[in-house]
């Protein structure tokens, strides 16, 4: 689950940032995105807020909602992770960002046991 | 900001503790504050923390963060205040009780050893005991405190005496009306059919149901008794459910500090 994170939805969004981590704010990202590949969710967590303090112009809102929520997931935090995948589908750019947190959202609520909002949830994104 | 190191900087850690302090998020607030601390001395940043802590509701972590504010602190006199408010929320009220000082000007430390004898079971007189608070909310805590001098709890000799005297009767006295209509029904019912058997000279079946009605009696007078002490519980225990909610809807008549405007 992690690798698939990493390398088919962060890495692909990010790949200019992580190429040329020059911003203090993509240095922050890299940072928090580091704690989060070693597993330290609960600090993860909060470099990932501390960059969407500091990120006036919302440049990495999707991305750090969307880790927030896997971190929030990784830790069986569910209801967390729920409400910061919610936010990036809400704040994704493009569809595939959209569908990409819609995806997670749907998984949690079914991890959750939420099963019939869970398939309640796949009718809206199949139609 | 020009480095990823001036997000860190102790300005920024603390811009963005309080922001954490505001959103709720107590324990990463603790956590930054701290980190603050490290580079800076400020009492207001030590006043946060313990506020966290009881935010979090670990009150008796929150007493013992505010019991260690210095007297030279520019915030101590709310140091004590929020001390003592840890202190009632933590149930040690023997505590809050002996560090009461009646020469001590503050309204609010007042407040504080007043609303403590929600919890106990003596109370200082009520005139007194009103003035302590708000005119605008007097009404309300003489309700709590007439309750609390005077709760509508039951008597299980009541309970009793009324199952004797009408199956089911014991029952109604403590609300539980259905177990009550079932008592009556069942022991009524089966009295009848045992009178009806005896009367047609079927003695077995007579005093079959004789004994079938005599359980539910006993059962009913029984049930009605230990009815009582769960009647009683419960209203307790929503006395200090709506106490609390009340109290901490008024933040136990303390003044806000405005840290989150």
């Amino acid at each position: 689950m992690k690798f698939f994170i990493k390398y088919y939805i962060v890495i692909p969004i990010f790949l200019p940032v992580i190429i040329f981590p020059q911003t203090p704010l993509a240095g922050q990202f890299s940072y928090a995105h580091n704690l989060f590949n070693e597993e330290k969710y609960f600090d993860a967590v909060t470099e990932f807020k501390r960059l969407l303090f500091f990120d006036e112009d919302s440049i990495y809102k999707f991305g750090a909602n969307f880790l927030i929520g896997s971190s929030y997931k990784m830790g069986g935090k569910y209801s967390e992770a729920l409400q910061y995948f919610t936010i990036a589908e809400f704040s994704g750019r493009t569809p595939e960002e959209m569908y990409t947190a819609k995806i997670e959202n749907i998984r949690t609520n079914i991890l959750a046991g939420r099963i019939s909002w869970a398939l309640k949830l796949i009718d809206i994104l199949a139609a | 900001m020009r480095s990823f190191q001036d997000l860190h900087s102790p300005a920024n850690i603390k811009k963005f503790a309080d922001f954490l302090f505001c959103s709720g998020d107590y324990l990463r607030s603790i956590d930054e504050y701290k980190k603050y601390l490290q580079s800076s001395e400020d009492d207001t940043v030590e006043f946060k923390i313990g506020l966290a802590l009881s935010g979090m509701k670990k009150f008796s972590e929150a007493a013992d963060y505010f019991a260690q504010t210095k007297k030279n602190s520019s915030l101590y006199l709310q140091n004590e205040i929020e001390y003592e408010k840890a202190l009632l929320q933590a149930g040690d009220f023997n505590l809050l009780r002996s560090r009461y000082d009646k020469t001590a000007k503050s309204t609010e430390l007042k407040r504080l050893n007043y609303l403590s004898y929600f919890y106990g079971n003596d109370f200082p007189v009520m005139d007194e005991f009103l003035f302590a608070f708000p005119a605008g909310n007097r009404d309300q805590i003489k309700k709590l405190y007439k309750w609390k001098s005077n709760p509508p709890i039951k008597s299980e000799i009541t309970a009793v005496i009324l199952s004797v005297l009408i199956p089911g009767a014991g029952k109604f006295y403590i609300e539980e009306y259905g177990d009550g209509i079932a008592a009556f029904v069942a022991t009524a019912l089966f009295g009848y059919l045992s009178y009806d058997n005896f009367k047609a000279d079927h003695k077995f079946r007579g005093w079959l149901f004789a004994g079938i009605s005599a359980f539910f009696y006993a059962g009913n007078i029984y049930g009605s008794a230990a009815g009582v002490p769960i009647y009683n519980a419960k209203l307790y225990f929503d006395f200090y459910n709506n106490l609390d909610a009340y109290l901490d809807k008024q933040n136990y008549f303390l003044p806000e500090y405005g840290f989150c405007k």
